[in-house]
């Protein structure tokens, strides 16, 4: 089977023919096509790569604090950038693809994913990528490293982690667009799903840049370094936009589109201004096309009015999605479940990111911005990324405790849920305000002297984060003792993905029912 | 006796998968050289404006074989196209003679890269000017060699008789992806060789 075909064989008996023995395992696992397995792979795998880059994001906030540095220069500076990207590449980012590949098939009613095969490599590649940009840093690569080799190693690496997010997003935008149960046109496609096609557009459109500018720097590291400067020269504001305003925000976009599936089936009443939700998750996923806000090329872009405007931007889709939901909410039953509790907490942290970027963008118009010492990188940018950061790993937890049994066949612990629901708020905040009021420094001189406070509460909150996404592991590996879930697990799904066994058959689904609207299964239940 | 006429079979419902996932990776493929662009026309308007010089001495850059490369990837674009037209059509001998000039003027294009390189006199580890003009037209052969490859392989499909005019979407998206690299050549020859010194 090629790679560019789009479905997977059909398993047939021949009697011929003798019937290899089915592979089972880590074996089934390595060869399979499955977009289940695919997909569950890349969601336990991010999880606890998340639990290491959150460990380096905090540590590298402990290092700032007091005049005698933990760590040496380079090796600081390689923590605080290895933990940047991989909070995007190998947490935030593949934690949705893998929502989305195991979903997103449901959910359209198709029997696979586009291209089981690429989807198979995307999920190899990144785990391989993955691998060597850990060994490249241990010895000695990525920004601030000392071997050219080394470097080199840790910018290809960059590049292989990148190509396998984008085929994993390639197939699913494919599966969205092109393998739609029949009825179902793209209005009445489930939300997530929509924001997964919209948040896999974003990546296709930024992501790539970010790979033209490591392979441009790669080149230059090998080949004299007269473009980018040597190796002694920090190169990360070339990459770094990436993973700061307004471009973090792509990790962001899946979970609007989660939270628009989650409130009206668990309010069990049918959404609210589904095209009002539907246009937000586009324009919040256009907003956060950042590749033009590229500080090394605009020299001035953060000070500029039209990134300020653009930050500020965000709350406008936030406010009319967070308006449908109330208005969701109030037509329907009051339930207080975990997935709903920790999917407003992923809104709360979303609309103070949105608040922070205006006030700190209009503060900075009137300021000196201040960096974060061996780093070069603005203090107040990076708090709110990592607003941005905690609200992504919100709402796809909010997506875990929702889809859970789904992914598991089993109900997940609805205390542990409610539990994580306070943690990441509080951790959240914790992680980002400090750090984006430090940023006010320059205009109040009063806040330099909380500088050490500040970066210590940043890295309790990082902690704290930690902890949140312990307790979701626990819940997803405890669910083997929770209650086998009933096809519905709500009692009230709406979308197709509920009409399948969980977790569902090789082939997802036997009859579809028809479907004439968003809501298909309530469409049914009417019938029936 | 005169058989009855069959009615046409009925239009095939296809999601067309392969075009869509062509679509969004040349999608991808358009970023990333508008990424590495972006950054040269940056780096060179600096370069110009502080008074410098952006090639280093004794470089140059001549343009007859770019031109030539341009024309001949036009012509490319053409055959392609063709292959699309004669698949449809279930003219056979037509789409395999239509890919196989493809990939013959995809073949000379390499070549006449290659020789261009030899030409321009531009040590990568000497100046600024050189590291990027290498990656970028660099990564551009890479996706020349994809897109033959694609091609290539949806010509030996053909050949085995898989496409036909009521299924060819292998044929079609290998002329997408074709016809995208054709067009950033077409981007890489202004930005690079005909405005080298603007």
């Amino acid at each position: 089977m090629a790679i560019t075909d789009t479905t997977a064989p059909p398993q047939t008996a021949s009697s011929d023919v003798e019937a290899r023995p089915e592979a089972t395992g880590l074996a089934e696992l390595l060869g399979t096509g499955d977009h289940k397995a695919i997909g569950l792979a890349f969601i336990v795998v991010s999880l606890v790569f998340g639990l290491v880059a959150l460990v380096g994001a905090g540590l590298s906030q402990l290092n700032t604090v007091g005049t005698d540095p933990m760590l040496s220069e380079a090796v600081g500076l390689q923590v605080f950038t290895l933990s940047s990207a991989a909070l995007v590449l190998l947490f935030a980012i593949p934690l949705f693809l893998g929502l989305g590949i195991y979903l997103t098939p449901l959910q359209v009613g198709a029997a696979t994913i586009a291209f089981p095969r690429a989807a198979a490599l995307s999920l190899w590649a990144w785990l391989g990528g993955s691998a060597l940009l850990a060994v490249s840093y241990a010895i000695g690569g990525g920004p601030g490293g000392t071997s050219v080799q080394a470097v080199d190693l840790s910018y290809l690496a960059m590049l292989l982690v990148i190509s396998a997010l984008l085929l994993g997003s390639v197939c699913v935008a494919t599966t969205v667009i092109g393998l739609r149960a029949d009825g179902m046109d793209l209005s009445r496609v489930p939300l997530f799903s929509w924001g997964m096609l919209v948040a896999s557009g974003a990546w296709l459109l930024s992501l790539p840049v970010l790979m033209g500018n490591i392979l441009l720097i790669d080149l230059d590291v090998r080949h004299g370094q007269l473009s980018f400067g040597s190796l002694d020269t920090n190169p990360w504001m070339q990459l770094g936009w990436a993973f700061l305003l307004p471009t973090v925000y792509l990790c962001a976009i899946p979970v609007l589109g989660a939270l628009g599936d989650i409130i009206p089936t668990i309010a069990d009443v049918r959404s609210e201004h589904r095209g009002l939700v539907m246009f937000s998750l586009g324009l919040f996923g256009a907003l956060a096309l950042g590749a033009w806000a590229q500080p090394a090329q605009g020299g001035s872009v953060w000070t500029e009015p039209l990134f300020v405007g653009v930050n500020v931007a965000f709350a406008v889709p936030l406010l009319g999605c967070l308006g449908a939901w109330l208005l969701t909410l109030k037509q329907g039953a009051t339930k207080v479940a975990a997935p709903i509790a920790i999917g407003l907490c992923a809104m709360v942290l979303l609309l103070v990111a949105a608040l922070a970027g205006g006030v700190f963008g209009v503060g900075r118009l009137r300021a000196p911005t201040v960096l974060i010492p061996g780093y070069d990188v603005p203090v107040g940018a990076v708090g709110q990324a990592n607003l941005v950061v905690a609200a992504a790993v919100a709402g796809a937890l909010a997506a875990l405790f929702f889809w859970g049994p789904k992914l598991t066949g089993r109900t997940l612990s609805e205390g542990i849920g409610k539990l994580v629901a306070p943690v990441v708020l509080f951790s959240g905040l914790a992680w980002g305000v400090p750090l984006i009021v430090a940023g006010y420094q320059a205009r109040f001189t009063g806040l330099a002297d909380a500088d050490d406070a500040f970066a210590s509460l940043s890295a309790i909150g990082a902690a704290g984060m930690v902890l949140a996404v312990v307790l979701a592991l626990l819940a997803l590996l405890g669910s083997s003792r929770g209650e086998h879930a009933a096809d519905d697990a709500w009692g009230s799904g709406q979308t197709l993905e509920w009409a399948t066994s969980c977790p569902p058959p090789r082939a997802n689904f036997g009859a579809l029912p028809l479907v004439t609207s968003p809501e298909p299964l309530l469409d049914a239940a009417k019938e029936a | 006796m005169a058989l009855p006429s069959l009615a046409p079979p009925p239009a095939l419902r296809r999601p067309r998968v392969l075009v869509v996932g062509t679509t969004f990776a040349s999608v991808a493929v358009v970023m990333l050289f508008a990424g590495m662009v972006g950054t040269y026309l940056f780096a060179r308007a600096a370069v110009l404006s502080s008074g410098g010089s952006w090639l280093p001495d004794g470089a140059e850059i001549p343009l007859t074989q770019p031109n030539v490369m341009m024309l001949g990837l036009i012509m490319s674009s053409i055959t392609m196209q063709w292959a699309v037209s004669a698949v449809r059509a279930d003219d056979r001998p037509n789409t395999y003679l239509a890919l196989g000039l493809t990939l013959v003027l995809g073949l000379a294009y390499l070549n006449m890269a290659a020789y261009l390189y030899s030409l321009m006199g531009l040590d990568i580890d000497t100046s600024e000017s050189s590291v990027l003009i290498y990656a970028i037209t660099g990564a551009h052969l890479v996706m020349a060699l994809a897109a033959m490859f694609f091609a290539g392989f949806m010509a030996f499909r053909a050949l085995a008789g898989q496409y036909t005019s009521r299924q060819h979407d292998g044929i079609s998206a290998a002329a997408l992806f074709w016809h995208v690299m054709v067009a950033l050549y077409a981007l890489i020859w202004i930005a690079i060789y005909v405005t080298v010194d603007l």
